[in-house]
């Protein structure tokens, strides 16, 4: 029978590279972290939907601290606790960006405070993510995914700005014409799997030419 | 030719804009256009996204399994929170459901140990048949519309064995109706084989009595996926009621006739 990870155990495998126990990883802090999210989005606006959203948001901002090397847990502190504060802080984040907290009225949400608003946790939220741009890029990495080898490759040395002549001896193509003309044919197949993606996924977007 | 060559040029000066490798002058010059023209925007626009996408790919990787494990918490109702009471900060566990896991736990192991050894034999029977490859006589989505694409995705799904991956991706196809209207019963056929394989046979039983298509084949290999199905929950009279009086072509025929011998 599989045993509970501890902490440690969910924090290594989180910045490990064994998608298997990535997956573990993530599961035992979901079962953790949902049901008390869950309840608290749900009685603070939220939808159970959106609860779930935020589970998943939390994770990731787990994933991103354990892949800091200063990241550590105070003494004491429990990961699921730790989370459960990531949660509540972004949760009233969102509130605050859908309007549906006005503080000091007695309007709906008034008086809710963040948790402990000085911790750590709070850091970790100062870059919230655009969610239409994480929409897109996720559309684009499938649409990525879909393309050949030499087209794949060819993108990452250009994010990587990589030369043309340096692009083409790790090509092994002729000349740098050849290296112009593969990036403007990859780049018509990729705006082709874009769109199909988008249309499937049901994300707008504007198709490229 | 000469089209062609200008589609390159106003290619390579969107990349190399989106990478920042231009003068002042030509960034300049460049915004100007960009200002009045929303194709080239678009055209920006895309492939800054492109490179972003590059750049965050461990980020996005690792959402996408969030959302993966999420989903399947949710599908298999893994987590109970409706009613859940909120846990304290700092309590990990509470007895209570511990107390009730265990006793599930000891519930199920009671259970398994009053299975009798030909029930076991069916289900590594459907196990056994669950190995071999799904589908060799469907085509991969023949065809070069977007549809016929999107089925081409799905297919190389099922046939690298991503079955979850399947699943979501299946799910948002099937709302489309033109896809269902081409694709529709093949798709729940790779959707139930998918299920089965994560071990979830109620819901490949579901799929199954989705599949309507009157077409020999089709019919056939559902009634062997839904044999399978009932195999996997040792149900062997029903799985051989589901393979009754079918007419199958090849090569059902031979897997049916298979599954039948093995079940006398």
């Amino acid at each position: 029978m599989a045993t509970v990870p501890s902490d440690n155990e969910i924090l290594e495998a989180l910045r490990g590279s064994d998608l298997r126990a990535q997956e573990r990883a993530v599961a035992a802090l979901l079962d953790r972290i949902k049901p008390p999210l869950i309840h608290h989005v749900r009685l603070n606006s939220g939808t159970r939907e959106q609860a779930i959203d935020l589970a998943n948001e939390v994770v990731v901002e787990i994933w991103k601290k354990a892949n800091d090397p200063a990241f550590q847990l105070n003494e004491g502190v429990q990961l699921s606790s730790f989370a459960h504060r990531v949660g509540i802080n972004l949760w009233l984040k969102e509130l605050r960006r859908t309007k549906r907290l006005v503080h000091d009225n007695g309007v709906e949400g008034g008086g809710y405070e963040p948790v402990d608003p000085q911790t750590p946790e709070d850091e970790m939220m100062e870059q919230e993510p655009d969610r239409n741009a994480l929409a897109e890029q996720q559309i684009a990495l499938s649409a990525f995914d879909r393309l050949g080898a030499d087209c794949q490759q060819l993108f990452r040395m250009d994010a990587d700005d990589r030369k043309p002549e340096e692009i083409m001896l790790a090509m092994g193509w002729a000349d740098q014409n050849y290296v112009r003309l593969k990036r403007f044919r990859c780049r018509k197949t990729f705006n082709k799997f874009r769109e199909e993606v988008s249309i499937i996924s049901g994300v707008r977007i504007q198709p490229a030419r | 030719m000469m089209n062609e060559e200008l589609d390159i040029q106003r290619s390579e000066r969107i990349h190399a804009y989106v990478l920042g490798s231009v003068s002042t002058a030509e960034r300049s010059a460049f915004e100007q256009e960009l200002a009045t023209d929303p194709t080239l925007r678009d055209e920006v626009a895309a492939e800054r996204t492109l490179m972003e996408a590059i750049h965050q790919e461990p980020e996005l990787r690792f959402r996408q399994l969030v959302q993966r494990v999420s989903q399947t918490q949710e599908q298999v109702g893994e987590i109970v929170p409706e009613e859940t009471p909120v846990i304290p900060i700092g309590r990990r566990f509470d007895m209570r459901w511990m107390a009730a896991a265990a006793g599930v736990l000891v519930l199920l192991g009671v259970s398994l140990w009053f299975l009798s050894g030909q029930d076991a034999d069916y289900r590594s029977l459907a196990l056994a048949e669950l190995q071999q490859p799904p589908s060799a006589t469907r085509s991969a989505g023949e065809g070069t519309t977007v549809i016929d694409s999107l089925q081409q995705v799905a297919s190389k799904r099922l046939q690298s064995g991503q079955w979850q991956e399947l699943l979501s991706f299946t799910e948002m196809l099937l709302e489309r109706e033109e896809f269902t209207d081409r694709y529709g019963d093949r798709t729940r056929l790779d959707r139930a084989w998918a299920l089965m394989k994560l071990d979830r046979p109620n819901e490949a039983r579901d799929e199954l009595g989705q599949v309507n298509a009157a077409d020999a084949a089709i019919q056939a290999e559902r009634a062997y996926y839904l044999a399978l199905a009932y195999l996997l929950e040792a149900d062997a009279e029903s799985a051989r009621e589901a393979l009754r009086d079918v007419q199958a072509p090849f090569p059902w025929d031979e897997r049916i006739a298979r599954l039948q011998e093995a079940m006398e």
